[in-house]
């Protein structure tokens, strides 16, 4: 890892941190499981250093796919290393439990929609999936999330 | 329903309670990462033992004795134990592998579904089986049905472990299914063929091909095989046609002896989904009877698209 990396790579962690980990927070709902997948793919994004042409891309994709690896292990032990505990209020809590309603594709969509602020095409690279695709599912996540709109879950 | 919420006051409400999940807290991670990539870094670098020779030795060894086993016509699995919670021994005589198969019981029908451009086809014989019966997959060249953790056959239906393959080097499948006589290692893209052996009580199940690691529908077709337990009318499973073009749907829904019914959305000029299935009821998989209807919602120029405004 030369000088040279880890400062590229930490100018993007600065100027993209706070939107993938929070986008991270709302597709896991859990604080620990996002700053993992977070400081994984930066970590892996040090190691390829000038390999990456384009970091922040390389990393929002790395990043959820890892959180993907992350949740789908169920049998995760618990962290060895403790690092600073983040509280997430009820208003919030309960805004990523009415998230949590939603398919994990849905979700991540929804997540890559309105904290990222990509559109469909770019949805679709972080994914790995297609722009119809994602158009498809976010419209069913909008159907969801509207009718937990109408029981009262969100106002 | 959900009147009185249009999409301007969803859109709204959304962004809102995003902008306050944005406002909270947020750890500082860069240390994390710094920390992990010098430990990736040590990783990398493991001491020389004296042990490693011979390990690679054995590595060899057994490479060589599962391309011995593939040329006889037989799969390397054979002699390699998988973990004893993914395997479940096939105990009934008339599913055995060495039985002659059954009758199939309808002609071949492979049904394409979305990504028949990016993921490639199967040509599967039969679509439809019962217990005994041999299933043979034949790869157009294109999917990646083994190997690696891009590949494997999924249980659409979902119940249980649902993979069938090797994935990410380890060898899983579905519980009920025999060991799939797959080749130990195919390429990234491959059209060799494979096949496995339908047991007894599996009752209706959907198997798809996908690309992704992990069952996502997105990422999966455009292969259905719809297995039928024994003496069971299977029914006619409703295909995959989101985001085929409108000629491809009606095309596929028909041949599998259903009647497609059309209806149109607006969307805006040059939208990929002009002239595509954008929704379709029943959803995939779901078993229907010959003659039922599968309602499909195409897209038309001219609208404004949501997403990308």
């Amino acid at each position: 890892m030369t000088v040279a990396t880890s400062e590229r790579v930490e100018a993007v962690y600065r100027s993209v941190h706070a939107k993938i980990w929070r986008s991270l927070l709302a597709v896991s709902g859990d604080p620990e499981l996002a700053s993992d997948a977070e400081s994984e793919a930066f970590a892996q994004a040090l190691r390829r250093g000038e390999a990456i042409d384009d970091v922040e891309r390389w990393v929002w994709k790395s990043a959820f796919r890892i959180l993907d690896g992350l949740l789908s292990d169920r049998r995760r032990p618990a962290p060895t290393t403790t690092h600073e505990r983040v509280m997430i209020d009820d208003v919030d809590a309960e805004f990523l439990s009415m998230l949590g309603g939603l398919t994990l594709q849905q979700r991540q969509i929804v997540v890559l929609r309105y904290v990222g602020q990509f559109n469909a095409a770019e949805i679709a690279e972080v994914l790995e999936s297609s722009p119809g695709s994602v158009r498809v599912q976010l419209h069913r996540a909008h159907e969801s999330l509207r009718s937990s709109m109408t029981e009262g879950k969100l106002s | 329903m959900t009147d009185g919420i249009d999409e301007a006051r969803l859109d709204d409400a959304l962004v809102a309670r995003f902008h306050r999940l944005q406002r909270g807290a947020l750890p500082e991670n860069w240390g994390r990462a710094v920390e992990r990539a010098e430990n990736l870094e040590m990783e990398s670098k493991p001491p020389r033992r004296w042990w490693a020779g011979a390990a690679a030795s054995v590595l060899v060894i057994g490479g060589i004795a599962a391309i011995a086993a593939m040329s006889r016509g037989g799969s390397p699995f054979e002699d390699v134990a998988a973990p004893a919670s993914t395997v479940v021994s096939n105990t009934n005589p008339e599913s055995a592998p060495t039985d002659p198969p059954a009758t199939s019981t309808l002609p071949i029908v492979t049904s394409a579904g979305r990504g028949l451009a990016a993921f490639g086809s199967a040509m599967v014989v039969p679509s439809r089986a019962t217990a005994g019966d041999v299933v043979t997959v034949t790869p157009d060249g294109l999917i990646q049905p083994t190997c690696t953790d891009l590949g494997g056959i999924f249980d659409v239906d979902g119940s249980g472990p649902a993979r069938l393959g090797v994935i990410g080097g380890s060898e899983v499948w579905l519980p009920e299914m025999q060991r799939p006589t797959l080749p130990a290692c195919l390429p990234p893209e491959t059209d060799q063929p494979f096949s496995y052996v339908v047991p007894a009580g599996l009752g209706q199940r959907t198997v798809a091909i996908c690309r992704s690691a992990q069952f996502d529908e997105a990422a999966c077709g455009p292969l259905e095989i719809v297995i039928a337990a024994d003496g069971e009318d299977a029914g006619v499973s409703v295909p995959v046609v989101e985001g085929l073009t409108e000629g491809e749907a009606v095309s596929t829904i028909r041949l599998l002896g259903l009647v497609a019914v059309i209806e149109r959305v607006e969307v805006e000029e040059g939208d990929t989904d002009d002239g595509r299935v954008m929704f379709q009821r029943p959803a995939a998989a779901t078993s229907v009877t010959e003659g039922d209807e599968v309602r499909i919602t195409v897209g038309q120029a001219s609208a404004r698209e949501e997403i990308d405004s």
